[in-house]
């Protein structure tokens, strides 16, 4: 029996984390929270998916992806923010891992990105890092 | 009558014409039942005011009447005050047995005074609040002068044409032209004063001022008292003059005409009786110190009341245009955080969003517990609120609004501006600090402070846009002073040149590209504006730091 797929995520507004764990339970997955990129790199877990809120405080959401990819994580990044220009910078990274979701932002938006983004990881999961971003 | 309600006053007009013309017709009832008993009593008080045996009247209302109303109803309303004082003036003069055409050239004459009178000032000078400037007084009482005059000696000769009384001309032009001026500087400057709104004026007055007024009434009613009828001392007139300068500065031409009335009646009833300084041998030389008396006394009172309206008008649109900067500069500071707002107002509408989309998908699958519904429904609780909270701040900075001073927690206002603020620093890279010793009560406006203190962090982020990302720290500190709480923004930016501590306060100066100038000049009229002060000192290990100062609140925490 296959385990259900992780998701972390990053973000310091505590209700809306809670909200974001909710939703992704419901959807059948895991959900492991944080509520700074710092603890997040501390902790280093294995994950199918990344959720991250761009304006955190101390390492921005960008920066975490920098630090995630040079550690050569291969994670696929969900990045939500309310700023377009956040936005912007997330389509400048061109980088087929990263998915950018506005907000105010519903559960189902959410759980049909998440879910989106675990299949095709799945479809490449020969994919040499997949599932590990440490 | 069509003609009045054509010319009806814009600002009266209804927007139907059926509500137009009983409006209109009441209005011109109401104005023509004034001037008809204003008109009637003047004339009984004119008479009353003779110190026989001398035939003229120390002052002469029933013309000073018709002038005032002349100068405060449309010119198209003109005909409507000189209708009415015509039955007025037949009904106060025919019962002393005077032929009826004597009566009516006196009629004749009074009307051309008032109409010369308002005439000049209303078509000729183009004045239309004669009281409100000093050049409409000095037009009003120039008028009043040249009007009476040039009066009187139509009335000289209609009264030869009739064969009525006869005397040297002189005497009579001089006596009926200083009674009549008297009483247009005494009585009309009343009504124009009480017409322009006086009335919906009283209902507005604070308790302060109407205690403030009947104190001076009281103060003036007993000094002109004393003055007039108990002491002869020759100094004795001037003895009011302290509060009629009260009522000229306090309380403007409103004030000045009352008390001046006051003063009028206190002088007339005192010197017909002999008493007081004004009072002599002579009715004739009595009735002319009272008139020199109290025609001087009240082109200098008018004067000064209009110029201390004048300058209560130019302190009023002063503030006005100030409050108006304030908040555009307040909406300005808003648009600068209005993606930190956006922010601020998604997250918890997203968490709401979220929770009821993942209660939907747990009843669907048949797995949500009550407990965890009520922490679900708790949740979606408190992020409403905390969205509400948000908005009702929002709406708080962005309205316009006079200026207010009360007690509130400092700590409480800056941690409501630093959040706002938050996540725009934390876009802009800035770890943005604060620290405080726990609630301070101040007293001043809580959205100034608000309004500087995002003035001075936006100004903080600016100064460390070329700082290194580490270095880059906003820190907010609030102390308590002996009498004065202390907020200070220190930056770790590019600092600020030993002589430019000082201009940065002064309004256009800046050192940004896109920089108004405005911002911190604006600053130090919010913070001086509560009694506080704001200065700024070049940090030792770089960077600056701006302060400001609010005077600790009356009710103080120990």
């Amino acid at each position: 029996m296959s385990q259900p797929p992780v998701v972390i995520v990053v973000d310091d507004d505590a209700g809306m984390s809670r909200a974001m764990a909710r939703m992704i339970e419901a959807g059948g997955m895991t959900a492991m929270l944080y509520g700074s990129a710092e603890a997040m790199l501390a902790d280093a877990r294995e994950a199918d998916c990344i959720v991250i809120d761009v304006q955190l405080p101390g390492m921005d959401g960008f920066q975490l992806y920098e630090a995630l990819a040079s550690r050569g994580s291969r994670v696929p990044v969900v990045f939500i923010s309310a700023s377009e220009e956040a936005e912007a910078r997330a389509r400048e990274l061109e980088d087929p891992l990263v998915t950018f979701v506005a907000k105010p932002l519903s559960g189902r938006a959410l759980l049909e990105t998440l879910k989106s983004v675990l299949d095709e990881a799945r479809g490449c999961a020969a994919r040499p890092g997949g599932k590990r971003y440490l | 009558m069509s003609e009045s309600v054509h010319h009806a006053p814009a600002a009266a007009a209804s927007p139907g014409m059926a509500h137009e013309l009983p409006r209109s017709w009441g209005r011109t009832v109401r104005l023509a039942v004034c001037v008809f008993l204003g008109y009637y009593i003047g004339a009984r008080l004119g008479l009353a005011l003779t110190f026989l045996p001398q035939p003229t009247s120390v002052l002469w209302p029933p013309n000073a009447i018709m002038l005032g109303a002349l100068l405060v109803v449309p010119v198209s309303s003109w005909w409507v005050v000189l209708a009415a004082a015509l039955p007025a003036h037949l009904l106060s003069e025919l019962p002393h047995g005077i032929p009826l055409p004597m009566v009516l050239s006196w009629f004749a004459s009074n009307v051309t005074e008032a109409l010369m009178g308002a005439g000049a000032v209303r078509l000729l000078f183009k004045v239309d609040a004669p009281l409100a400037t000093l050049r409409g007084v000095a037009v009003f009482v120039f008028c009043a002068c040249i009007a009476a005059l040039a009066s009187s000696f139509l009335d000289i000769a209609l009264v030869e044409l009739n064969g009525f009384a006869g005397g040297p001309y002189g005497d009579l032009v001089r006596r009926r032209t200083l009674s009549n001026i008297t009483a247009s500087l005494v009585v009309a400057p009343m009504i124009v004063a009480w017409a322009a709104g006086g009335w919906h004026l009283l209902h507005r007055t604070r308790r302060r001022e109407l205690v403030e007024a009947m104190l001076l009434g009281t103060g003036l009613a007993a000094v002109a008292f004393l003055a007039f009828n108990v002491t002869s001392m020759w100094l004795a007139p001037c003895a009011p003059v302290p509060f009629l300068l009260w009522a000229a500065i306090r309380f403007g031409t409103r004030g000045a005409s009352m008390a001046l009335a006051a003063v009028a009646v206190a002088a007339i009833w005192g010197a017909g009786h002999g008493l007081g300084a004004l009072a002599s041998h002579s009715p004739i030389e009595t009735t002319h110190s009272v008139q020199v008396f109290l025609i001087g006394m009240g082109s200098a009172l008018l004067c000064l009341a209009a110029l201390s309206e004048e300058r209560q008008r130019t302190n009023d649109s002063l503030a006005e245009a100030r409050s108006r900067l304030f908040h555009a500069s307040r909406l300005s500071a808003m648009g600068e955080l209005s993606a930190s707002i956006a922010h601020e107002i998604s997250q918890p509408m997203s968490a709401i969003l979220g929770n009821v989309d993942a209660a939907e998908a747990l009843l669907a699958r048949g797995n949500l517990g009550d407990a965890q519904l009520r922490a679900i429904l708790r949740d979606i609780r408190e992020d409403d609120l905390r969205a509400v909270e948000i908005v009702k701040h929002m709406r708080n900075l962005a309205r316009r609004r006079p200026p207010e001073s009360r007690d509130f927690d400092v700590v409480e206002e800056v941690r409501l501006a630093l959040r706002l603020v938050g996540p725009l620093a934390r876009h802009r890279r800035v770890a943005l600090g604060f620290r405080s010793e726990g609630a301070l009560v101040v007293r001043g406006d809580p959205v100034h402070v608000q309004q500087t203190l995002m003035n001075l962090v936006l100004n903080a982020m600016d100064a460390m846009e070329r700082t290194p990302d580490p270095e880059r720290i906003a820190t907010v500190l609030v102390t308590r002073l002996e009498n004065a709480a202390q907020v200070s923004v220190r930056d770790a930016g590019t600092g600020i040149p030993p002589a430019q501590l000082q201009a940065i306060f002064e309004p256009f100066f800046t050192t940004k590209s896109d920089g108004s100038g405005l911002g911190l000049s604006i600053a130090r009229t919010l913070v001086e504006s509560q009694g506080g002060k704001i200065w700024a000192q070049d940090n030792a290990d770089g960077g600056a730091t701006v302060s400001f100062t609010i005077p600790l609140g009356t009710a103080r925490d120990a």
